[in-house]
């Protein structure tokens, strides 16, 4: 093997990524080889430098914001998308009940002016998202966070991107679909936890468990539940869900909990809320009963082992 | 690939959010890891998440099961990791917040950490280390910086990153090779002070 080859092989070795026939060949080899040896410990202090001076490793609260962020941008991808295939199916049934080519061409032309409006007019400003209806009031806009993409001295074109906040002042009901759907978005969007707990707290009081949920409260409840970094905005949406009519969407939640949450608190009042569903006639099914077979034997919290041990039990008997 | 995470692509495919959400939390600190090991910048890394996640989004009707889907996963994020950064090269010139020259930032990072009364020399020594090794990247190929990071900052071994990188294992370890040559020169004045 050249000389060459074997340099090759130090630097693989010190990234663990030979094999034990290449280790032995290149330990023979560097026995009578003194500028493999320096050349081995010249790229061991390269190593170390390079170990010692790692970034940082991302941390919960960056990644928070970056979940956050990105969902916001998902509704919106889907919010356009909806509005698109709105118009496609409109344009779709028009073609199929009425007849006349004719029209064909001028329609075409005005679905292609109105997909337009939407997706560059609001879609690239949001300028005008609350326009006041439902009660709300809009305050001033602030622009922040510009980027500039790309410019062009020449042909006096700028491309860029900005975020547009306004204040927004709404007043209504509750119960009021439209209310919950902002204060939903808000439960997931919201980066202060206080004003998150005191969403949640507020959806919660809408929630009944004879009345069947808002889809979307109840998936931004269980969105908190799972993911919210804030161990108490964590517990009111845990409470909220368990006063919803018990599904296996909820039962699937609590078992999240009872696996991933370090909270141990958490985990209690989700086994509690599996015992109580238990108790309201809800069968255990085969997962719930291979989660509390774990809990039974790993969870650090004994009251939690002991009431998973307690339901397995009563399981067993019945 | 497990069952849980079969039935999780399966169920996003059919549009449940809910379970693509819980499917991509699975590997998104990954995700972001890469990115910014690989940018260096807040902002930018979450701009590449969201558009990592986009791009999930939108093609994972495409997913055909034929590989992990974290290797799928690893390889959009590497991709929009170099396309990302060569958009900002071609742009460059318009931002009024790019360093002018980077050995010119190196000596004001290097005088301010000095002139600093709390900072020790050692902390003084170890920032200037770092800078220079972050200089050094910047200096390498996109493909040479995203295998250095991957290896060095990811841990990554090399089957996985020329998997991710959708290329043969010789490739990769090419590019790590010319990359440890060009680090090693770039930081020799460290290592002799060693």
């Amino acid at each position: 093997m050249e000389h060459q080859s074997f340099k090759e092989l130090i630097q693989l070795a010190l990234l663990n990524e030979l094999s034990d026939d290449q280790m032995k060949e290149l330990h023979k080899h560097m026995i009578d080889c003194s500028r493999c040896q320096a050349e081995y410990d010249s790229l061991t202090q390269y190593f170390a430098v390079i170990d010692k001076n790692k970034p940082d490793s991302v941390d919960e609260q960056f990644l928070h914001d970056a979940r956050r962020q990105f969902r916001t941008k998902l509704d919106y991808e889907l919010s356009r998308q909806t509005v698109i295939e709105k118009i496609f199916h409109s344009i779709q049934k028009y073609f199929w009940l009425n007849k006349g080519a004719v029209f064909t061409g001028a329609f075409s032309l005005a679905a292609g002016l109105v997909i337009g409006y939407f997706v560059f007019s609001s879609g690239a400003t949001g300028m005008n998202f609350f326009t006041g209806e439902n009660g709300g009031r809009a305050g001033k806009q602030i622009i922040t966070n510009v980027r500039f993409l790309s410019s062009d001295a020449a042909s006096d074109e700028v491309n860029f991107v900005f975020d547009a906040v306004r204040q927004v002042k709404m007043k209504g009901k509750l119960s009021d679909p439209e209310i919950q759907k902002i204060l939903a978005d808000a439960l997931v969007n919201e980066k202060n936890p206080g004003a998150r707990i005191t969403t949640v707290s507020a959806l919660a009081n809408q929630v009944s468990e004879n009345k069947a949920p808002n889809p979307k409260v109840k998936d931004a409840l269980i969105s908190a539940l799972k993911y919210d970094n804030n161990p108490g905005v964590r517990r009111e949406a845990l409470k909220a869900l368990l006063e919803m009519p018990y599904d296996n969407r909820i039962n699937d939640c609590l078992l999240f909990v009872l696996q991933h949450d370090k909270n141990s608190g958490l985990r209690i009042a989700a086994i509690n809320g599996l015992t109580l569903a238990k108790m309201n006639g809800q069968a255990i099914n085969q997962e719930t009963l291979n989660v509390l077979n774990q809990k039974v034997k790993n969870d650090d919290n004994e009251y939690v082992r002991i009431r998973a041990a307690s339901l397995l039990k009563e399981e067993n008997i019945q | 690939m497990t069952k849980e995470e079969n039935n999780l692509i399966l169920a996003a495919q059919k549009g449940d959010r809910a379970a693509f959400e819980e499917l991509i939390y699975r590997y998104d600190k990954n995700v972001l890891g890469i990115a910014y090991s690989f940018i260096k910048n807040n902002e930018d890394a979450k701009d590449i998440y969201q558009e990592v996640f986009l791009r999930v989004f939108k093609g994972i009707n495409n997913f055909e099961f034929r590989s992990e889907f974290s290797t799928w996963l690893f390889r959009i994020t590497t991709n929009v990791c170099l396309t990302y950064r060569s958009q900002k090269k071609k742009f460059a010139y318009t931002s009024l917040d790019d360093e002018p020259d980077a050995d010119e930032s190196e000596q004001r990072s290097l005088s301010e950490l000095l002139s600093d009364g709390a900072a020790t020399d050692s902390k003084a020594l170890n920032s200037e280390v770092s800078a220079k090794i972050e200089n050094g990247i910047e200096k390498l190929s996109p493909q040479q910086k995203l295998v250095f990071t991957l290896k060095h900052y990811q841990g990554y071994k090399i089957k996985e990153i020329a998997s991710i990188m959708n290329c043969s294992e010789g490739t990769v370890k090419n590019y790590l090779f010319i990359a440890t040559q060009k680090m090693r020169d770039h930081l020799k004045v460290f290592m002799d002070m060693d």
